[in-house]
């Protein structure tokens, strides 16, 4: 008899979880991992900031972020109007970006800083991967409501669960500011007024594949955002020279304060990455295994 | 050549963000071997546990250990010793799930006869020392090495391979001798 695998059986029916269903953990971890940045960019941050933070501060004790603690630290207000020209000057870089149309039925190929790659279904039908530690784990595709179970890298006869298509590529999203804001606030991660939230699903959005036009409004919807910051002779994540926007960080009781931070390329306003790291190159392929 | 898991943890010393590289290469399989032991709902939780627990001691990683995997099963099993108890109720509700069988009259078959094995099976695992269950599951279901199992719990090779020994027998004594039960198992 082979206890071990009589033992093994019994676990055999528990799948690996999907990068959707990690994703509320990496979150976690992330917020942890921007709450400790490297001391060379806190010394350079502070530096460049001092008097600017205080005025972060005022705005996020108020909670509501307004214009009304410039008044009461009593300096003028040029980072305001600053980030606003900032990220409106992305957008118009944004516009102006070479951009192919994917077709359903392709890949988003990324591959990550430290090597890992993963290839998911553009409309979110097909049958995607991620590479790890065992090789390629395959994300299946949600086709007709349901799903395939896996085990590894083997699919399980008989078990399906419900889902619902998570595709790479959203293409119906909108091309104007106006329209752009009441997606953010139809689809917010945070409740009315969280402005930290806000910017956490900018971020999001801003480092997945999104059309030209559809950045453009993105960055011009941020830009309506009040309380914004703008650090100029700045680096991003990876020592580029940048310039940068600052969400507010939040001031809830027991939270760390984690700043939302989004780099624009200084002289191109070419949008680098933020606080998690570098924009990741993306690029459409036709199959699973299949690289630019 | 791929960068190892030490050279990212390194990095992540001066570069927090770029710990992200760890969770993305482990957090699939940490998150499967909670769930597995504590269920879905749990391991949601703890895995995030398990990750920030792993960033919060990066500076204490040995950077000799170019694979991070035991180091990250290791502060996992920790988090499910704090969870002792619903472990043990979640083997013994195993015992009472009877699965919603749909197929093949001898696929059918061979499912019920090893749903009857999985009553005593979970029972047996249930009552090992939470210790001897850490490393008999760390073998059986994570199939890590007796050596990363070593490194895992911070015990020597020899003691991970007495206690498998005696989980096993355990096992094995709670399953009585199953004989016909297998045979009909391996011929399904």
């Amino acid at each position: 008899m082979d206890d071990l695998k009589l033992v093994r059986d019994l676990a055999d029916d528990t799948p690996l979880p999907t990068a959707a269903d990690l994703a509320p953990a990496r979150a976690r971890l992330m917020t942890a991992l921007a709450a400790e940045q490297s001391p060379r960019t806190r010394r350079n941050r502070g530096f460049v900031l001092a008097g600017a933070s205080t005025l972060a501060a005022a705005a996020a004790v108020a909670a509501v972020v307004t214009l009304a603690p410039v008044d009461v630290v009593g300096g003028p207000a040029p980072a305001v109007a600053g980030a606003a020209e900032v990220l409106n000057q992305a957008a118009a870089k944004a516009r102006t970006e070479p951009f192919v149309e994917p077709r359903p039925d392709q890949f988003l190929y990324a591959r990550s800083a430290g090597g890992g790659e993963s290839w998911l279904s553009v409309d979110g039908t097909r049958d995607g991967a991620v590479s790890g530690p065992d090789g390629l784990t395959p994300l299946p595709g949600c086709r007709d409501g349901v799903r395939a179970v896996y085990k590894g890298t083997a699919i399980l006869p008989n078990l399906s669960e419900p889902c619902e298509p998570d595709p790479a590529y959203k293409r119906d999203l909108p091309t104007t500011a106006d329209e752009m804001l009441a997606y953010l606030n139809a689809t917010a991660s945070g409740g009315p007024g969280n402005i930290n939230a806000r910017g956490k699903d900018v971020m999001n959005l801003a480092g997945s594949l999104v059309k030209p036009d559809a950045k453009a409004a993105l960055f011009e919807a941020a830009a309506r955002v009040e309380g914004l910051e703008v650090v100029r002779n700045t680096q991003d994540t990876t020592g580029r020279p940048a310039v940068a926007i600052e969400w507010p960080a939040p001031v809830a009781p027991g939270d760390k304060p984690q700043k939302t931070t989004l780099y624009f390329d200084p002289a191109t306003y070419e949008y680098l990455g933020n606080t998690w790291g570098p924009a990741e190159e993306m690029s459409i392929v036709d199959a699973v295994g299949q690289r630019p | 050549m791929t960068t190892t898991d030490a050279e990212i943890i390194e990095r992540s010393r001066r570069q927090p963000e770029a710990f992200a590289e760890i969770f993305d290469r482990h957090a699939p399989h940490i998150q499967r071997y909670l769930a597995r032991r504590l269920g879905r709902e749990v391991a949601d939780d703890l895995v995030a546990e398990t990750f920030l627990a792993a960033f919060g001691k990066r500076e204490r990683y040995d950077l000799g250990r170019a694979d991070a995997r035991p180091w990250l099963y290791g502060i996992a099993t920790n988090l499910v010793g704090q969870h002792r108890r619903d472990e043990v109720r979640r083997f013994r509700l195993r015992e009472a799930a009877v699965p919603d069988e749909a197929g093949p009259a001898d696929l059918v078959a061979t499912r019920v006869t090893a749903q009857a094995l999985r009553a005593p099976l979970a029972d047996a695992l249930a009552a090992l020392t939470a210790e001897d269950r850490d490393v008999l599951l760390l073998v059986a279901w994570e199939e890590l090495s007796y050596e990363e199992v070593a490194g895992a719990l911070s015990i020597p090779v020899g003691t991970v391979r007495s206690r498998l020994h005696r989980a096993r027998r355990k096992v094995r004594e709670a399953l009585g001798n199953p004989t016909a039960l297998e045979e009909l198992l391996s011929n399904g």
